[in-house]
């Protein structure tokens, strides 16, 4: 996992800066190695309160810019410019893309993951399962909108 | 030769030069455009170009085959790109634009609409709604009104009294005010049945339709959807299925693949009863809500049940779902009624002449004592479900029109215990399409797939009443 705090990559199963807890073993919690910041270890339970609350894969710290991502990974809120579509063969798939409007260089802003994905282009709004969300790539352009 | 507005880059200029210079055929649109449509990989171009250029097809297709394999992204995704930088261009210091920041009151009912949590509560909201619209104010204030008095006590005595005293034969007099009269079965269930339910279904669905509310509601549906092999898109059928499932069965046109048409054409003929089904249904029900909710139980259940299989049963793709959700809008009267208006006229238009056809059809039969035998078949069948014996011939009729047979087992509805409503009405909801939705079954779907439905449904209805009744029974239940 990545450190919300640093942003230091490393695997919570490791346990390296906590060898000395009793509680370790099966603690709920991870800490960085590198700054010792203490977040909750993903699990499928906390993802799914997460999801309720709102902010699952979503809700967490805004991307960086100039980093490529798949629609469905965009945090809600976040506006970013459409790259291309993930596939590049000639299929129904891309000419719906194309008819929403979603080309290169157009700024996208994802509205709602659930129940389904929702993004604004321009004026209008579209909907899409996650299947044609993982086609759209975009790039993040600026800061989380409050 | 006019000047293109929009120059493409060079390569794809190069390509559509040398393909204008192929195309020697006579086309409604300039060459260019022609040459456009080849590149963007349009099929009902391609094969209007084979046919037209068959010599040099081969040539054509070289071209085609040399760009494609230069570009890493699809050719029309990149004509598009390129015709919206133009686009942007033309109206560069044009146009401006100011993004209000204030949250309206429709962006927050949107909203409400799409999440989970908020539009689960609304949904049950506008369906209780359009349940007391439709199935308290049209099918029992209305009906109940026309039936008794406008039928009953002025129009039936006088079709009578005037039928008596000019026809002398007592079978062209049982033709027209007989049991299965033109006046008293067809004008009666055509008139004072089934248009007061279906007329204030219309209005109600021309102001949900006219609302914005539907893709929303596809959007909130998709992944309840996507177990039964559907996406959010054929929530439109499947609603309109409420009001007539034959005008649904054509809507299920716009689903894209066989698969879900298929799909939705069985659930529509199985598991959604139409509004004046619904209406009478719920009239059969009323004052039993045990009942009502085993019937409800039982429809849902068999819904996803048989969607469920279906989706695994049938080959195919697994469908994606993408709608383009509009703005709310507040609906504007004139056109509500305007529609409705329209879709009644379409309605009557419709039905009036199969009720008299259905009702002449029946009269003739009766008359040479056919309709005895007919519908003697079927009553061990009705026997074994515990119902009244005269339940056969509603059944029947249902076949004829699915209105038509549940407006017959409500004349019957005061011999039925709680129990025996439950099953018939569960019964009746699955049991055969009406006709005229068969009909459509046959010209959209093809008389193979048609006659499979059929198949299916008819011992299933059957099956699962039995099965609704032995449960009740061995239960101890009496609703």
């Amino acid at each position: 996992m990545k450190c919300t705090f640093c942003g230091f990559e490393f695997d919570p199963d490791q346990r390296q800066a906590c060898p000395a807890c009793p509680l370790s073993t099966n603690c709920g919690k991870a800490c960085c190695p590198r700054c010792g910041y203490e977040a909750v270890r993903p699990s499928p339970l906390v993802e799914l309160v997460r999801g309720w609350l709102g902010r699952g894969a979503s809700g967490r710290a805004a991307v960086p810019r100039s980093e490529t991502l798949r629609l469905s990974d965009l945090p809600v809120g976040q506006q970013a410019s459409v790259l291309g579509l993930a596939s590049t063969s000639e299929s129904r798939q891309s000419a719906r893309l194309v008819a929403m409007g979603l080309l290169p260089g157009v700024s996208i802003r994802l509205l709602r993951r659930s129940p389904a994905y929702v993004f604004a282009v321009g004026n209008s709004q579209f909907a899409v399962d996650e299947r044609l969300a993982a086609q759209i790539l975009v790039q993040p352009e600026q800061e989380v909108e409050p | 030769m006019s000047i293109p507005i929009i120059a493409y880059t060079p390569p794809f200029e190069a390509a559509l030069s040398r393909l204008t210079a192929e195309l020697r055929g006579s086309y409604p649109l300039s060459l260019r455009s022609v040459a456009l449509l080849l590149l963007a990989g349009d099929e009902e171009m391609q094969a209007r170009v084979a046919r037209e250029e068959a010599p040099r097809a081969a040539q054509i297709e070289r071209i085609l085959e040399e760009v494609r394999s230069r570009q890493t992204a699809p050719i029309a995704y990149r004509l598009a790109q390129q015709r919206q930088a133009a686009s942007r261009e033309l109206l560069r210091g044009v146009i401006r634009q100011e993004r209000p920041n204030r949250v309206h009151l429709r962006d927050r009912l949107s909203r409400a609409m799409i999440d989970p949590w908020t539009g689960a509560p609304l949904l049950l909201a506008a369906l209780a709604g359009l349940y007391f619209f439709v199935g308290v104010l049209g099918a029992q204030v209305l009906v109940g009104w026309l039936e008794s008095a406008v039928f009953g006590q002025v129009l039936l005595p006088w079709a009578e009294r005037l039928t008596h005293s000019i026809v002398p034969w007592t079978s062209i007099q049982a033709l027209l005010v007989g049991p299965f009269g033109v006046f008293t079965l067809a004008f009666r269930y055509a008139f004072a049945v089934i248009l007061p339910i279906v007329g204030t279904f219309f209005l109600a669905f021309a102001l949900i339709e006219d609302s914005g509310y539907l893709p929303r509601l596809a959007l909130l549906i998709d992944r309840l959807f996507k177990p039964l092999g559907l996406n959010g898109r054929a929530v439109i059928p499947m609603v309109l299925g409420f009001g007539c499932d034959t005008m649904a069965t054509l809507v299920t046109r716009t689903l894209e693949t066989r698969r879900e048409r298929v799909i939705a054409t069985m659930l529509l003929a199985l598991a959604i009863p139409c509004s004046a089904q619904l209406g009478v249904v719920l009239g059969i029900l009323a004052g039993h809500p045990g009942a009502v909710i085993v019937w409800a139980g039982s429809a849902v259940g068999i819904l996803f049940l048989i969607g469920f299989l279906a989706a695994r049963l049938l080959p195919g793709e697994s469908p994606s779902f993408y709608m383009e959700i509009p703005p709310l809008r507040t609906p504007r009267l004139t056109s509500v009624i305007l529609k409705t208006a329209t879709r009644m006229e379409w309605y009557l238009r419709e039905v009036l002449p199969m009720f008299v056809l259905v009702s002449v059809a029946l009269w003739l039969v009766d008359q040479i004592g056919v309709l005895e035998h007919v519908v003697r078949l079927l009553q061990p069948a009705v026997r074994a479900l515990g119902l009244p014996d005269q339940t056969a011939t509603a059944f029947l009729l249902g076949f004829f029109r699915r209105d038509y047979g549940a407006a017959g087992l409500y004349d019957l509805r005061n011999i039925m215990d709680g129990n025996q409503r439950a099953v018939a009405a569960v019964t009746l909801t699955l049991f055969v399409p009406c006709l005229a939705q068969f009909g459509v079954m046959l010209h959209e779907r093809g008389w193979k797939t048609a006659l499979a439905i059929l198949a299916f449904i008819l011992p299933f209805a059957f099956l699962v009443g039995w099965l609704l009744s032995r449960t009740l029974a061995v239960l101890g239940v009496s609703l």
